[in-house]
């Protein structure tokens, strides 16, 4: 496949990366505060986040379209942060689609190669458009598509330049729930297929987990996990994360973690009981955040936390138990499979696999191992 | 208390059809979800039965009375909209006590009217905010109190359009939860509208999925779910969306011609040798396994959805979704063997063009033909 690909794909190297707004008679906001990340050459690497996180300013750096406060941006061995964006050799593909309404949609693609008088602009559209599978927009005017074609002239637009590097903002929020899952698997293979090194930014947690290679975890400014998918749902560096990520959202309940003999039990509520976990950093009698997640939860006849059923919804697919614990003001939502049932004040214990009984600091918020 | 009984229901505006001949009985005390994509009908549907909209055709009864020609005032029925309709000047608590004071449904002393208000609040979650004006609430916290204000005064029928639209996912699926505990729900008669297909599963009684002006089937959860009426019904529960993969029946079975698709023809359905049909199986109910299976194909794509991996299939040509518990050593680019429980495949007729609708060959089970009398 790799003799295919139109571009060698290049790595991307942030270090370091500031972003200050000052203005004057106000106080200055850093948006974002020392960012590193090494992409490797042809990966997809997702920044996730809540609004505010940090992650457009850092997307919009790296386009050039925001100046640095300090730090470095490389391409290769490349230092692009000071470079104008026109010259950094970045595909770009933004949130609002940005076409120009006049023009059809093979003019909207030209325009950009035209401008710069790039030779074979035209054998170099129609080779994009029928990657995109696209040919058959190629005479449209941009009001006369959806919104899931629209995004992809969007992209093929970020594609016709061959970039090293492709930035793409939100690039499947405009689509509804069904589109998008087929987008977003359209768009993984793809880039696959491309082996441009990209950069997707969304806030969308289920969207980061199943496209990206690897997910940079953001909040006030600051990476707060990068890594696969899998080590960031299974593996989360802070409380923030195993929050952020994950559907139904993560139980989180207080607790006192009892170390005996090398093992470590963290006991929830009054009396409730308790769960065995794999945390061996914590010393005994320290109070704790616990998280673990409603699809961990298993309802059992042994040992774990005495709960009652407040609610139970039955979902088809799976079922949904919420459930109360004495002495704590905090639910536990348990995932119970398809087959089983349960009824308002029913007296259950949860359990959960010793190794997915997530413990963080209570203070800090970071994971205690 | 009161059942309802739509019949012939039609609107258009303009040229557009909203509604095109709606019928539906929803019983005493029952919880009616309708389901659809935006421009399906569902809110002018909502709003004809509440009055606020003049219908070309059709009669709606309330408890029994024909309430076709009936002002919206005299109804009794309480709706609630998913803009907001607060007023602006009034706090939380006046807005609240506002249904109480009409004398609509009878008296309230102050005492009442508090007691009232206290119970619905603190079931929303809202019982902090009484003090503070609409201009000072998110959108959220907004729309609550937009269902407070229903949920207040006892009516013989909650009207309620996307209630839970406006909250963020977590407080969606903890309202959700709690709202067919109320007290005040769990008796009256109550239509709710969303294009949600997991807040229907949860609170429907019975649900009624809607296109284009028409309710394409009407069931309980378990009967939409196990025998959609059409592929439409069939997609439109369940994420990610059902696989109809194209088949053709030979000898019992429904087969690709290349082998990769091999399964079991319902016993109860309508097929001959030879017809071309669509066969529907969704993505949890397809199983990896390492021994003999009834579909094979290459995986293009695992992706992590949650605690499962979604695996994207070629399947003689098609892409097909599989969800699976682990990654269970199954990899990008491997050969993968699948299998399906026969009761779990569903067959559809063939369509004209890939994006076309079509209905179900299986006949109805006798519970759900009774249900839908």
């Amino acid at each position: 496949m790799d003799a295919e690909k139109t571009t060698t794909a290049q790595s991307l190297t942030l270090t370091d990366l500031v972003k200050t707004y000052a203005a004057s008679g106000r106080e200055s906001v850093t948006a974002v505060k020392g960012i590193d990340l090494a992409i490797e050459p042809g990966e997809l690497v997702a920044l996730l986040g809540p609004s505010g996180c940090g992650k457009t300013t850092t997307l919009r750096m790296i386009a050039g379209l925001e100046t640095v406060t300090s730090g470095s941006i490389r391409i290769g061995d490349r230092e692009i942060s000071q470079l104008p964006a026109a010259k950094r050799g970045i595909g770009v593909g933004f949130e609002s689609y940005a076409l120009y309404p006049p023009m059809s949609v093979r003019e909207n693609l030209l325009y950009g190669l035209k401008a710069r008088k790039v030779k074979g602009a035209e054998q170099m559209v129609s080779s994009i458009s029928s990657r995109l599978e696209m040919d058959e927009l190629m005479e449209l005017r941009p009001a006369g598509l959806s919104s899931g074609q629209k995004q992809r002239v969007a992209l093929a637009r970020a594609l016709v330049r061959n970039p090293p590097v492709l930035l793409l903002d939100e690039p499947l929020s405009h689509l509804d729930a069904s589109a998008r899952q087929r987008v977003r698997r359209e768009l993984k293979v793809l880039q696959r297929e491309f082996g441009y090194t990209t950069i997707v930014v969304t806030h969308d947690q289920v969207e980061a987990l199943s496209l990206a290679d690897r997910l940079a975890v953001m909040d006030a400014g600051v990476v707060q996990q990068f890594g696969t998918p899998d080590e960031v749902f299974d593996d989360p560096a802070n409380l923030f994360v195993a929050q952020f990520v994950g559907e139904p959202q993560i139980n989180v309940l207080h607790g006192v973690a009892k170390t005996e003999g090398g093992r470590t039990r963290v006991e929830i509520g009054s009396g409730a009981g308790g769960l065995d976990t794999t945390v061996t950093d914590v010393a005994d009698g320290t109070k704790v955040t616990v998280g673990i997640r409603p699809q961990d939860c298993v309802m059992s006849d042994g040992a774990g936390i005495q709960t009652t059923v407040a609610y139970f919804e039955h979902l088809l697919e799976f079922g949904l138990a919420t459930s109360t614990v004495a002495g704590i003001e905090e639910g536990i939502v348990v995932q119970t499979p398809a087959e089983e049932s349960y009824e308002p004040e029913q007296k259950v214990v949860v359990s959960a696999p010793p190794e997915r009984v997530y413990l963080f600091d209570t203070d800090t918020g970071e994971r205690l191992r | 208390m009161a059942n309802i009984s739509v019949k012939d229901l039609k609107k258009t505006f303009g040229k557009t059809v909203a509604v095109n001949g709606v019928s539906v009985d929803i019983a005493d005390g029952e919880f009616f979800v309708i389901l659809g994509p935006s421009g399906a009908g569902k809110t002018t549907t909502l709003k004809s039965i509440a009055g606020l909209v003049d219908i070309d055709a059709g009669t709606v009864s309330i408890g029994g009375t024909d309430m076709t020609m009936v002002e919206p005032y005299h109804r009794n029925v309480a709706m609630a909209f998913e803009s907001y309709a607060l007023y602006p000047q009034k706090t939380v608590s006046d807005n609240l006590a506002s249904p109480l004071k009409s004398g609509r449904t009878g008296k309230y002393t102050q005492a009442q009217q508090t007691e009232r208000i206290d119970q619905v609040t603190k079931t929303l979650g809202i019982n902090h905010l009484l003090k503070r004006f609409p201009r000072e609430l998110s959108n959220g916290q907004r729309q609550r109190v937009a269902l407070g204000r229903v949920l207040v005064r006892p009516a013989d029928v909650y009207l309620l359009d996307e209630p839970l639209s406006h909250l963020d996912a977590k407080l969606r699926a903890q309202m959700r939860a709690e709202l067919k505990q109320l007290g005040a729900m769990s008796n009256t008669t109550t239509i709710y509208v969303t294009h949600d297909y997991q807040e229907a599963l949860a609170l429907g009684d019975r649900i009624g999925v809607m296109r284009a002006g028409t309710l394409v089937q009407i069931g309980t959860p378990d009967e939409i779910w196990r025998t959609p009426a059409d592929t439409f019904v069939a997609k439109a529960l369940g994420q990610p969306e059902i696989n109809v993969l194209d088949g053709v029946v030979d000898d019992g079975r429904i087969k690709l011609a290349d082998g990769s698709l091999d399964v079991a023809v319902p016993a109860d359905a309508k097929v001959a040798r030879g017809d071309r049909v669509r066969v529907g199986l969704r993505p949890s109910d397809i199983h990896v396994t390492s021994g003999e299976g009834s579909l094979r194909g290459r995986v293009l794509l695992a992706e992590r959805l949650g605690r499962n991996i979604e695996l994207t299939v070629d399947v003689g040509g098609a892409q097909m979704i599989v969800l699976t518990s682990g990654r269970h050593g199954v990899g990008e680019g491997d050969d993968v063997t699948m299998k399906i429980a026969d009761s779990d495949v569903h067959v559809f007729a063939a369509g004209s063009e890939p994006g076309d609708d079509t209905e179900r060959l299986t006949q109805q089970s006798d519970k759900s033909l009774e249900a839908a009398q």
